[in-house]
């Protein structure tokens, strides 16, 4: 196998071209949603001790908005990479 | 018999536990007749599906650390107790996104395999399989330790006879029923802890008409710190602390060992990205169930229990149960306490059994079929030498968690774990993934650095020097993630520039295998 020659070809571009195009704005979402957490938890201790409802904090709300975003992100990468990278893997010639 | 036991034995609890025990040896039973080729014995013949294997990667991240640890953690210190679960979680993002289907298609047994597929092949393998090992190792005894300690507490069982039957069974799922057994143990305590933790949670809403306002109101009024209980800075004190202790939970999971060679299980990179879906979707469930079960302990049993629920609040969750179902004393109280035990039990087994069958993948199937024998020796050389090598994991990991004893520190031992994984294995498998220049000697730079400044800079942290829980050690913070994990980057790139070297043939290679799942390890029908 040419692996030269296929790592430099149209068709493989098109499969990592499609792959980062799902990979790159999730990652960046979850540097910021979790990086955003650290930092707040370690720097912005005032507003995360602030009482959303009835002894709810913004930490907790916080923290499991992070559930949220690990569930976000899963679907939609799942979802997309089944629409979009796998039928470009399927067309590769290999 | 009385030499085995402690004075307090508790009858109901040892039940359960027998009865975990004789379930997850009926499993490895059955596992050991589909067990003899080594695609069975390190990978469960890649036949789990993703839904399986989903459950499974959830097992082994929800260790004792992440039910008993965690729960307890809130209990005592309130939302910091949080953060590293939360992190942790956080971690599989990551995987999904850089890490499970490349894993998958470019890998065979080890995490060793894709981080030295396109590089010199003996040294940067060795300088894998030891940050495997070196992780495996600490790990392993911090969570012998804690099972011979809970066990302790639970049952009454003396804390070296509870350590030895923990090993024993560990020892046994690896020996006889390899990664199928070890998976399907884990995928039984999986659905014990989630049924566990559901039950728990609403167990303790219901105490409070159902409304979790009223939980927190009643936690907070039981809190010394009032309503600091809900919101950081309790336990880590130090900003930069949270900040190192998150990126070390956060990069150290995605760099764990056992967790990644689950992804080998299945039967190709798809059902790889389907099994990290499941995951998070159970571990997510697991860690809101989490928040509740560790302000519920809060509220319910209030400060009167801080010191029966140990260090580190580690038995602060069984406590809950136990007054949930009626309190000391009572029949209900007895049996839900037995219950979660028993859950907390088989979580322990599940998570120490990944441990040793990474290890033993690391010695075999690194160590000596590629280093030592030059990629020559046969298949059912490579499983006898896996069993050796699991049988020797565990024996040393149990003399050492019984020479440590109980008292022993295991934040010290899990902190290591977590900031090697992140500081030594996760630079140098990205970057081998995804670094065009990458070479070599960046490679075995990378490892060492990451392992040596973790190490060192551990052993200067307060909570070790200059000796056990003492305070005011020459590098202020708890987990040297956040100096270690970039040290361990930047190790990766001068060793790569400074040797010149280029590995740029075989990236073309691993680039296309892992992109595209050509030419992958096929799964074997079982």
């Amino acid at each position: 196998m040419d692996w030269h020659r296929v790592e430099g070809s149209e068709e493989f571009h098109e499969v990592t071209a499609a792959r980062r195009r799902v990979v790159t704005p999730l990652l960046i979402l979850f540097l910021v949603w979790f990086g955003g957490f650290l930092v707040l938890a370690a720097y912005a201790r005032g507003l995360m001790a602030e009482t959303i409802y009835r002894g709810f904090t913004v930490a907790y709300a916080a923290a499991l908005s992070l559930v949220l975003m690990t569930w976000l992100i899963a679907f939609i990468y799942i979802r997309t990479t089944r629409s979009t990278v796998d039928p470009k893997i399927e067309r590769l010639d290999l | 018999m009385s030499f085995v036991l402690a004075a307090s034995v508790k009858a109901l609890p040892l039940a359960v536990f027998g009865l975990m025990l004789a379930i997850t040896l009926g499993i490895t039973y059955w596992a050991s007749k589909r067990t003899s080729t080594a695609t069975e014995f390190f990978t469960a013949g890649r036949g789990i599906s993703p839904l399986q294997n989903g459950l499974a990667v959830a097992g082994d991240y929800m260790s004792a650390a992440a039910f008993l640890g965690v729960s307890g953690l809130i209990f005592l210190d309130g939302f910091d107790g949080y953060v590293t679960g939360v992190a942790a979680l956080a971690s599989f993002v990551p995987i999904l996104l850089l890490l499970a289907e490349r894993m998958r298609n470019s890998g065979k047994f080890t995490m060793a395999d894709v981080a030295s597929f396109r590089l010199n092949e003996r040294p940067a393998r060795t300088a894998a399989a030891i940050g495997t090992l070196t992780v495996v190792g600490f790990y392993l005894i911090a969570q012998m330790i804690a099972a011979g300690t809970i066990v302790e507490g639970l049952a009454g069982l003396k804390y070296p006879i509870a350590v030895v039957i923990t090993g024993g069974a560990m020892l046994a799922y690896v020996l006889f029923g390899g990664m199928l057994a070890t998976t399907w143990v884990q995928i039984t305590k999986a659905v014990l802890l989630l049924s566990g933790v559901l039950v728990m949670a609403v167990w303790v809403l219901g105490k409070f008409s159902f409304n979790p306002f009223n939980v927190i109101d009643a936690a907070v009024s039981k809190s010394k710190d009032h309503a600091a209980y809900m919101a950081p800075g309790l336990l880590f004190v130090k900003p930069l602390d949270t900040i190192s202790t998150g990126l070390a939970f956060v990069l150290g999971t995605a760099g764990l060992p056992h967790i990644l060679i689950r992804f080998f299980t299945v039967r190709d990179s798809r059902a790889a990205r389907g099994s990290v879906g499941w995951a998070v979707v159970f571990i997510g469930f697991f860690y809101i169930m989490a928040a509740v079960i560790g302000i519920g302990c809060r509220a319910l049993l209030g400060p009167a229990a801080e010191t029966e629920a140990g260090k580190g609040g580690n038995l602060a969750a069984p406590l809950l149960a136990q007054t949930l179902g009626g309190g000391k004393g009572t029949t209900g109280g007895d049996i839900f306490f037995a219950v979660i035990s028993g859950v907390a039990f088989a979580t322990i087994l599940a998570v120490v059994a990944g441990l040793v069958i990474s290890a033993s993948g690391a010695v075999a199937h690194d160590i000596w079929t590629n280093v030592i024998k030059h990629d020559q020796a046969d298949e059912q050389q490579e499983v006898r030498i896996g069993r050796i090598a699991a049988v020797t994991v565990g024996a040393i990991a149990i003399v050492l968690a019984i020479l440590a004893g109980k008292g022993f520190n295991i934040q010290f031992l899990v902190g290591l774990a977590f900031s090697v994984a992140a500081s030594a294995n996760f630079p140098a498998l990205l970057l081998a993934l995804s670094w065009r220049r990458f070479n070599t000697s960046g490679a075995l730079i990378g490892v060492a650095v990451g392992l040596i400044a973790s190490i060192t800079l551990i052993i200067l942290s307060p909570s070790v020097w200059p000796g056990p829980d003492s305070e005011g050690g020459p590098f202020p913070l708890q987990n040297p993630a956040i100096v270690s994990i970039p040290l361990g980057f930047i190790a990766c790139v001068l060793g790569t520039l400074l040797s010149g070297a280029s590995s740029e043939e075989r990236f073309n290679e691993l680039r296309v295998r892992s992109e595209t799942g050509y030419g992958s390890e096929s799964a074997e029908a079982t």
